[in-house]
């Protein structure tokens, strides 16, 4: 009785048999679009399930692992002012005495080819200004690609602008007194030989050496470590940040109204200072006549002023 | 009699199950093939179908189970007749026990 009952229990009809091969058809489906999924191969992966190319594609795919392009920009010539915009990757400026024009070598990366595809390079001239900037086209997950820039200037440049995101930025070697416009939110920033410098950095800490008139230096959490050259009279330097400390060389013949303010750092300066007003965290005065103006604030970091 | 007509309600209520399940496995199949063709016919590159096929996928597969291996109650069923028979079995141990 017992055997018939099993018998009868295994004995599967033609819709069970369907229904069951279904079944299982799915779940293979399913755990396939997963384990796709998160290996992140469904971006270039055609029928990544069984491996192969489809069909009707030539190829030209690439399974897994990062990609990587590299490649020397189409740059108009004759631009005196440069403007460099990225988003996640690095900015590196670097001057050459030998150079005629402005060159653009780009490196793009990127988790897969199609998000490499994706970040595209965008050159354009307007007037004297050449700007290059990172773009991408609309897509879910497809932004994911970067792009660092190694840009040459020759002599002659004037202005220099440099924007990221999460990028570092750095100005190396390039002919004293640019102006340059630095700004990043998370990666740090490195320059010397800048003219005027407006440099900002939320996350990052900044190097610098100056020779302009206008010095303004910002971060948040980063420290700022810097040189100033000169500051002619009447000009203005203006130096914050919140967590990270300041530390200052300037040079012998500074000539300004100092005013150093911290909220629960240090404050402290070797320059000859005739002092107007000295608390615990805030130091005021006047180094010569006062002509320029320097002020710098922490909320919790120190400042330190020393000659250089 | 009454018993019958309880257990072809029953059989009827699983057989329905079983081909309601295969409905929705083929429009499943045909629908998630049809979107992979146009997604690979259109752009070749990211295979958005994926994500479709993952997340109705996970319904076809509640509905495989529901229709194949709960069966309308069995597997309470099952259980529960479990349950009991380790009752009765508790009880003649504690009756010998007593004796």
């Amino acid at each position: 009785m017992k055997r018939t009952r099993r018998m009868n229990r295994t004995r599967l009809s033609p819709i069970d048999i369907l229904g069951i091969t279904l079944g299982v058809i799915v779940i293979l489906i399913v755990i396939g679009s997963v384990v796709t999924i998160a290996r992140g191969r469904m971006f270039d992966a055609r029928w990544s399930f069984v491996g192969r190319h489809a069909p009707w594609n030539g190829g030209g795919f690439s399974f897994g692992g990062p990609v990587r392009e590299e490649r020397d920009e189409q740059v108009p010539s004759g631009a005196t002012e440069i403007e460099v915009r990225n988003v996640a990757g690095s900015i590196e400026i670097s001057g050459s005495a030998g150079a005629a024009a402005i060159a653009v070598h780009s490196v793009k990366t990127a988790p897969f080819k199609a998000a490499l595809d994706n970040v595209r390079v965008d050159i354009q001239k307007e007037g004297n200004r050449l700007i290059v900037a990172e773009k991408h086209d609309p897509g879910f997950l497809m932004r994911t690609g970067t792009v660092s820039f190694r840009v040459v200037v020759p002599r002659g440049m004037k202005v220099i602008d440099a924007h990221s995101v999460s990028g570092s930025i750095t100005v190396r070697g390039v002919e004293q007194g640019i102006d340059q416009n630095l700004s990043t939110i998370s990666g740090g920033i490195a320059t010397d030989m800048a003219g005027n410098l407006h440099a900002s950095s939320t996350s990052g800490s900044i190097h610098f050496s100056s020779s302009g008139s206008t010095l303004n230096v910002r971060s948040v959490s980063g420290s700022i470590d810097g040189v100033i050259e000169s500051l002619g009279t009447g000009g203005s330097a203006h130096l914050g940040t919140v967590s990270g400390s300041v530390t200052l060389d300037a040079f012998a013949g500074l000539d300004a109204t100092v005013s150093l303010h911290s909220l629960s750092g240090r404050v402290s300066c070797s320059l000859p200072l005739t002092v107007s007003e000295q608390k615990n965290n805030r130091l005021n005065g006047k180094i010569g006549k006062g002509s320029a103006n320097l002020d710098v604030g922490t909320v919790s970091g120190s400042i330190s002023i020393s000659k250089m | 009699m009454p018993e019958m007509n309880e257990k072809l309600a029953l059989a009827r209520k699983i057989a329905e199950r079983k081909v309601a399940f295969v409905r929705h496995a083929i429009s499943y199949l045909v629908v998630i093939v049809g979107l992979a063709v146009i997604n690979n016919l259109t752009y070749n590159g990211y295979q958005w179908w994926l994500w479709v096929a993952f997340g109705w996928g996970i319904g076809v597969v509640s509905h495989f189970l529901s229709a194949f291996l709960y069966q309308s109650g069995h597997l309470v069923d099952r259980l529960a007749q479990r349950e009991l028979e380790k009752m009765n079995e508790a009880d003649k141990t504690n009756e010998s026990d007593k004796t």
